[in-house]
């Protein structure tokens, strides 16, 4: 055998191998939660409020959907209004500078975002641990998703079909929401969803942000949230079996929303 | 009598002049044929006239077009595409049901109650010589018609906007033989209620269904007179050249 094909094969093998091993990490993580957290859950669970060492996480599963529903609230508006102004109102050739502030901000760590959350929402705008101050912190960060997929959604409407609605009599506002937007639904639906799950698996900012309910938040200010993530993070570091539980649970959960969620995208894309 | 006047109207970009001193007429309810090779202009004298030209980047225009005796510029633009309908050479109908493709126009401009909406929608597609196909399926994504038939549904979105003129930018090119005799029956039916004003590149076509030919050549219209002069005796020998070649 020459060394050529040597050198080829062993790069295939290398290659195998380390795909296996991505594949390997990815079942790891999953079968462990998925394991576990069969083997935790109960039916009581979900339909019972608690505290992470004791009753169940329906309070922390309502609490996640509220805090991503706000956030999404705080997002979907703003991502979409900036998107329709970059490509129909001739901010196109700012798109360098939005591109850099939106990457900035997908790379700004979510402690970092949590910091800020907690300075000018909790303590400035006086919200204090609360389901608007956590739902703004992650719409801040889902944010620059809905934005950049709107906005190659918008960009991607064919000019002939732009054209054939000007050369009807649209005016702009027709243009924008009777052709526009219809056309590029899909994009903002998937980013949307995206946009749910990525805020579904936060942590950190929501430590400074959210706080923990024992119960349902009765407020949007003032008034504590509790969440899954945190069930994770506090349930693994308390001593009881039932807190690991809990903690397992919340994971199992996590991870069929987050799935689902990536598969109803998918699906909606196509 | 003509509805559309060009006087000496130009469109260039910053290094080339795409139409040249163009004076030209537009007779009504006859078929205003624009003849002339690829590249030659044709395409940008008709986005001239729904003011498509005004929204296109890097181009610079000057001199006159009249619709009705008033300066185009002098209408609202929605209003002069109202009242000058644009088909274009690839069928272009909305990801939208045909129902909807044909009353997106009406709905944008009028406020209109239902049941008038649904009879301008049958009226149009009536005209457009699309009824009979498709009324069963006014429900049906307009994605799922055949080339011809999308290009009739685009003539008859056009339609019912109740225009003046119907403006055709080479509406044959992208369509089979059977599909083309269709809309080119349908242009001949559709000249005594408007009028026609059709882009082509075809000689034979420009032959078949005009009343009017203006024969264009880098960006100059080269002649215009009654269809059978210029086919039969052309004054110019540009345009002989063109005749002769594309006829073999």
């Amino acid at each position: 055998m020459n060394i050529r094909v040597i050198k080829d094969f062993s790069f295939k093998l290398l290659g195998y191998f380390l795909i296996l091993f991505i594949i390997a990490i990815l079942v790891a993580i999953t079968g462990s939660i998925i394991i576990n957290g069969l083997h935790s859950i109960t039916l009581k669970m979900l339909i019972e409020n608690g505290d992470t060492t004791s009753g169940g996480i329906f309070n922390a599963i309502v609490g996640t959907w509220m805090l991503v529903g706000v956030g999404i609230l705080f997002s979907v508006p703003i991502g979409i209004f900036s998107a329709i102004f970059i490509v129909e109102y001739g901010w196109k050739r700012y798109n360098s500078i939005v591109r850099v502030f939106t990457d900035v901000l997908t790379s700004t760590p979510s402690i970092v975002l949590g910091l800020f959350g907690y300075l000018f929402l909790v303590i400035q705008l006086g919200f204090g641990y609360s389901l608007l101050a956590g739902g703004i912190t992650l719409g801040i960060m889902m944010l620059p998703y809905i934005l950049r997929v709107t906005e190659i959604s918008l960009t991607e409407v064919p000019t002939n079909i732009k054209e054939a609605a000007i050369s009807l009599g649209a005016k702009k506002m027709d243009l924008i929401f009777r052709i526009m937007l219809p056309y590029a639904k899909n994009g903002i639906i998937t980013s949307t969803i995206l946009a749910i799950s990525i805020g579904a698996g936060e942590t950190a900012q929501l430590l400074y942000t959210a706080g923990w309910n024992n119960g349902i938040p009765n407020s949007l200010i003032k008034s504590q949230v509790a969440y899954l993530t945190y069930v994770v993070w506090a349930g693994i570091n308390q001593p009881s079996n039932y807190s690991h539980q809990l903690a397992f649970a919340s994971g199992l959960i996590l991870i069929i929303t987050v799935f689902s969620l990536i598969f109803i995208s998918k699906y909606i894309k196509r | 009598m003509s509805i559309i006047r060009f006087r000496n109207y130009s469109v260039y970009t910053k290094d080339r002049k795409i139409l040249d001193n163009i004076n030209l007429e537009i007779f009504e309810n006859n078929v205003n044929t624009v003849l002339g090779p690829s590249g030659s202009g044709k395409s940008t004298l008709v986005r001239s006239i729904n003011r498509l030209i005004e929204i296109t980047p890097g181009l610079k225009y000057d001199g006159e077009i009249y619709f009705k005796d008033k300066s185009i510029f002098e209408y609202q633009p929605e209003e002069i595409r109202r009242q000058i309908g644009l088909v274009f050479q690839q069928p272009n109908p909305f990801n939208f049901s045909i129902f909807e493709n044909v009353a997106f126009g009406p709905r944008i401009h009028w406020k209109l109650k239902e049941n008038e909406l649904e009879e301008i929608v049958k009226n149009s597609l009536i005209e457009a010589a699309l009824y009979e196909e498709v009324k069963d399926n006014l429900k049906k994504s307009a994605l799922s018609l055949s080339g011809g038939q999308q290009q009739r549904l685009c003539i008859a979105r056009a339609l019912a906007l109740k225009p003046l003129v119907i403006m055709m930018d080479e509406p044959t090119s992208s369509l089979d033989p059977i599909a083309m005799n269709k809309i080119e029956d349908l242009i001949i039916k559709l000249k005594e209620k408007y009028t026609i004003i059709l882009i082509t590149h075809d000689v034979r076509q420009a032959a078949r269904i005009s009343d009017f030919i203006a024969f264009i050549y880098n960006g100059r219209i080269i002649e215009h007179s009654k269809a059978e002069e210029i086919l039969e005796k052309p004054k110019n020998e540009i345009t002989e050249k063109f005749l002769t070649d594309r006829l073999g």
